[in-house]
């Protein structure tokens, strides 16, 4: 575990009552008003702002003694960030469980992605938000943009999007792609690729989005509808994982064909290699994989 | 020796707001209070786990006693100002709450109504019974609630007829909670 | 209890606990651990500076942030704040009266003398800045022998504790605006517990202000002293000290002093406009004060209150006036840790943008073939 001093008392959860309470205040007018973004005094925690510090007070919050908690960054539970942060509130809530397993987790909190795997309506996940308003790039005052949001007047930025189209031909939005809740509020999904975007729509789980800098708290409730933002001859589009033969690639280790898949250059052979980035999924993938594999061999 | 009731422990409170959560995240589910106070109402055990200090509470229908003040912390306000406002379901509504503004629809009431009866199908022949559709709900669902004065759904209607302004709404009988947020549509059968 | 394994990246982030305390120690045999002490006592002007920066005042703990941070300033204060936020609220004293601060240096720009006197104090405003070579073979006996000899010779019954505000001189003679008397028994905007919603009030750009990162509020007051803003300020008053931190006793309910806090003050006098219509022009003013002894935030930040109060009252006309984009970037715990948060893994995002930009060179090359 950690090499922190962890006999120093703590409230369960680190934050005192009063934050907590605020913060679930703060989710419920969220998840009355979806994609609304509700402001809050958002508490300064051990790490740093853009560590996902708006995600951990939403976890803190609400997370009690028994229930299992599941912590990842880029779809991995390896990756630096979730294991700061799991160690972290494993810490401060004596009682819970950790799992790296998404089917066992009550809570999620997750930064840029969301599982492979659809969420149950007995699950949570809450993202990591760095940027809460999609208005941003083309309103710099809070003031204006409030003005703009409260009555659903996304113009500009559909007029950004169109420039995009005219000058490259395509949308050119990565991730953080604008996507409308209940036809009203736009809302920046956080640094999710737009292959998770669809995810949102409809969820059977409950979505929270925490951003702490900006001291913002948004939802999305279960059965609500999000659409990615998109005119009707440039329709919206996910990432597109063929390579140049036209072939959907593949994972390498699990040999699955309908995940988001991580690209890099193996440190050791030098060459480029394709992986789920949900290890999870890949885990129960390769699980699959086996198996497969097992019974071919037997059946010859 | 001071044994503090229940409804006002963190771990009791937590259990209580998840709930209240899955309640405005689901409307019209009912769902069975985490924890029933040894001494106070069902809605005094609702009000203890989200209020304190930092907001304001009205009881027009002086349904808290006056031991429950100290212990709430929240500023005592009238109906038209207040953030949280407790109210008879049975009596009908006479004033306008608080339903925000265009930048901050959030700065709005949310109301606490204590009913008779909350469910599904009510045995009861004024229970109201309605159809429910919106956020969080998979195509529609029915919610019966006996003891709300029927002229509360129709203020509700103003209330909520410019999005993102509103009210929402949390309904409380002797063991149950249920909520109504402002994107619920309801349509009375 | 299931917790799951420490693996890769568990391990590296172990390693950098390691090596970085490594740096801290590795001076040689001969070196002693930092003592909190001289910390507070020898980096004094540092120690103010994170604890103005960390919000709470605390000097033991700010030296331990200085220590376990290495120097850092923007980790030290951010080590403060996360304490700060684990402490409950007991009890908030009343508005203090700077007014009765026990003097350490008090000075005034606008007069050539004033009632009780220029005391300089210890400023550094005056000095050469030649390099003190004899101080790098500074020994003990040295050091202590001037403490010891300080006080020889002076009557420090002389020394008034207190002296009376500049600013109520001018205000006796109408040159400065009435004090708005509905802003007695206003609740001030509490930084803590509330989210910047704008406009804000100037309490609420006061209390950002006086934690706020201290180059941070420099560059952007400078920006307006330069000549992007329109305050051309004199110091009427400028005061470091210790304020006298007064409770209500438990049972007498008389006010009682608890303690004592260093801060420093400072009251600028801008150029003069017309209140209302047919009022007397009077001087405007603008306002800083912050913990420990930081005289170049405590300026700052009075100039920026200031241009402030103009710019939410006239439309701010340059950034130093625009409450939006001040209050928005001088806090150094937000800034810093945006800042480092770019060093985390994006490569999922990296991944997305990769695709958005090939599929626009194919529609590029598509448009264009080669020939």
């Amino acid at each position: 575990m950690s090499s922190y001093d962890t006999s120093a008392s703590y409230p369960f959860g680190f934050l005192d009552e009063y934050a907590k309470k605020e913060v679930r205040r703060t989710t419920l007018k969220a998840v009355a008003i979806p994609g609304y973004q509700v402001p809050y005094s958002s508490r300064e925690m051990p790490m740093g702002r853009g560590f996902g510090t708006g995600g951990l007070q939403l976890t803190l919050a609400l997370i009690g003694k028994g229930e299992t908690l599941k912590v990842i960054d880029q779809g991995s539970d390896d990756s630096v960030n979730a294991v700061n942060l799991r160690s972290f509130i494993e810490m401060t809530c004596q009682g819970i469980e950790t799992t790296t397993l998404t089917d066992e987790a009550d809570i999620l909190q997750s930064r840029h992605r969301i599982p492979e795997k659809p969420l149950r309506e007995d699950q949570l996940l809450v993202l990591q938000v760095p940027y809460p308003d999609p208005l941003v790039v083309v309103e710099p005052s809070e003031d204006k943009r409030k003005l703009l949001h409260g009555e659903a007047d996304y113009s500009r930025l559909l007029v950004k999007l169109y420039e995009d189209i005219v000058k490259f031909n395509e949308i050119t939005i990565s991730h953080r792609y604008p996507t409308r809740i209940n036809d009203h509020y736009v809302i920046d999904p956080s640094p999710i690729p737009r292959w998770d975007v669809l995810k949102i729509n409809q969820s059977k789980a409950l979505i929270l989005f925490g951003a702490g800098r900006e001291k913002k708290i948004y939802a999305v409730p279960p059965y609500t509808k999000a659409e990615p933002l998109a005119f009707e001859d440039v329709p919206f589009r996910v990432e597109d994982f063929t390579d140049e033969k036209g072939q959907r690639r593949v994972c390498k280790r699990c040999n699955c064909k309908s995940s988001f898949l991580d690209e890099f250059v193996d440190s050791k052979t030098g060459e480029k290699v394709y992986q789920c980035s949900d290890t999870d999924w890949c885990n129960e993938q390769l699980v699959l994989k086996t198996d497969i594999e097992e019974a071919e061999a037997v059946n010859g | 020796m001071l044994k503090l009731d229940p409804i006002w422990q963190p771990d009791s409170q937590q259990k209580q707001f998840r709930l209240l959560l899955e309640a405005m995240s689901r409307p019209g589910e009912c769902y069975a209070i985490a924890t029933i106070p040894e001494d106070g109402s069902v809605a005094l055990s609702v009000l203890a786990t989200l209020l304190d200090a930092e907001v304001s509470l009205a009881d027009p229908d002086d349904l808290l006693r006056i031991e429950d003040w100290p212990m709430l912390q929240a500023k005592p306000e009238l109906s038209e100002q207040a953030d949280y406002i407790l109210c008879d379901g049975a009596h009908p509504p006479d004033f306008i709450p608080k339903i925000g503004t265009l930048a901050c629809p959030e700065q709005s009431a949310t109301l606490l109504l204590v009913v008779e009866e909350l469910g599904q199908a009510i045995n009861s022949q004024s229970a109201l019974k309605m159809k429910l559709t919106g956020p969080g709900i998979a195509a529609s669902s029915i919610l019966s609630i006996s003891g709300l004065n029927p002229e509360w759904l129709s203020v509700r209607e103003d209330w909520i007829d410019s999005f993102p302004l509103g009210v929402d709404w949390i309904l409380v009988d002797k063991a149950r909670i249920t909520a109504l947020p402002r994107t619920t549509k309801v349509e009375l059968l | 209890m299931g917790y799951v394994a420490i693996k890769g990246g568990g391990q590296a982030i172990e390693g950098t606990k390691q090596v970085f305390d490594y740096l801290r120690t590795r001076q040689g045999d001969t070196s002693v651990p930092l003592d909190t002490s001289t910390i507070e006592n020898q980096l004094r002007l540092l120690h103010s500076r994170v604890i103005s920066e960390g919000g709470v005042y605390h000097p033991r703990l700010a030296s331990l942030a200085i220590k376990q941070a290495q120097g850092d300033t923007l980790e030290a204060a951010f080590a403060l704040r996360a304490y700060r936020s684990t402490q409950p609220r007991l009890v908030e004293t009343p508005a203090l009266n700077t007014g009765e601060m026990r003097i350490t240096r008090r000075i005034s720009s606008a007069f050539k003398d004033i009632p009780g006197g220029q005391m300089l104090g210890a400023t550094t405003d005056y000095h050469l800045r030649l390099m003190r070579l004899e101080l790098l073979n500074e020994s003990p006996e040295q050091f202590s022998e001037i403490a010891k000899s300080w006080f020889s010779g002076i009557d420090v019954d002389v020394i008034p504790d207190t002296f009376p505000k500049v600013l109520e001189g001018l205000r006796a003679e109408g040159l400065l605006p009435e004090i708005d008397q509905r802003t007695r028994g206003q609740v001030p905007f509490d930084i803590t517990r509330e989210p910047l919603i704008f406009p804000v009030s100037r309490s609420a750009a006061l209390a950002t202000m006086t934690r706020a990162e201290q180059g941070s509020l420099l560059a952007m007051a400078y920006s307006n002293m330069r000549g992007y803003g329109d305050v051309h300020p004199t110091v009427a008053e400028l005061r470091v000290g210790y304020l006298p931190v007064l409770l209500p006793h438990p049972i007498t309910g008389d006010l009682t002093e608890i303690g004592e806090v260093e801060v420093t003050e400072c009251e600028v006098i801008a150029m003069y406009e017309s209140n209302e219509a047919n009022d007397k022009p009077t001087f405007t003013l603008g306002y800083g004060v912050c913990f420990g002894h930081n005289e170049v935030k405590a300026i700052s930040m009075a100039i920026l209150d200031r241009a402030l109060q103009k710019g939410m009252k006239d439309g701010p006309t340059n950034p130093s006036e625009d409450p939006e984009f001040v209050l928005l970037h001088v806090d150094g715990i937000d800034s810093m840790g945006f800042c480092s948060h770019y060093k985390m893994p994006h490569y999922v995002t990296f991944q997305s943008d990769m695709d958005r930009l090939r599929k626009t060179q194919q529609k590029q090359d598509v448009k264009e073939p080669v020939v």
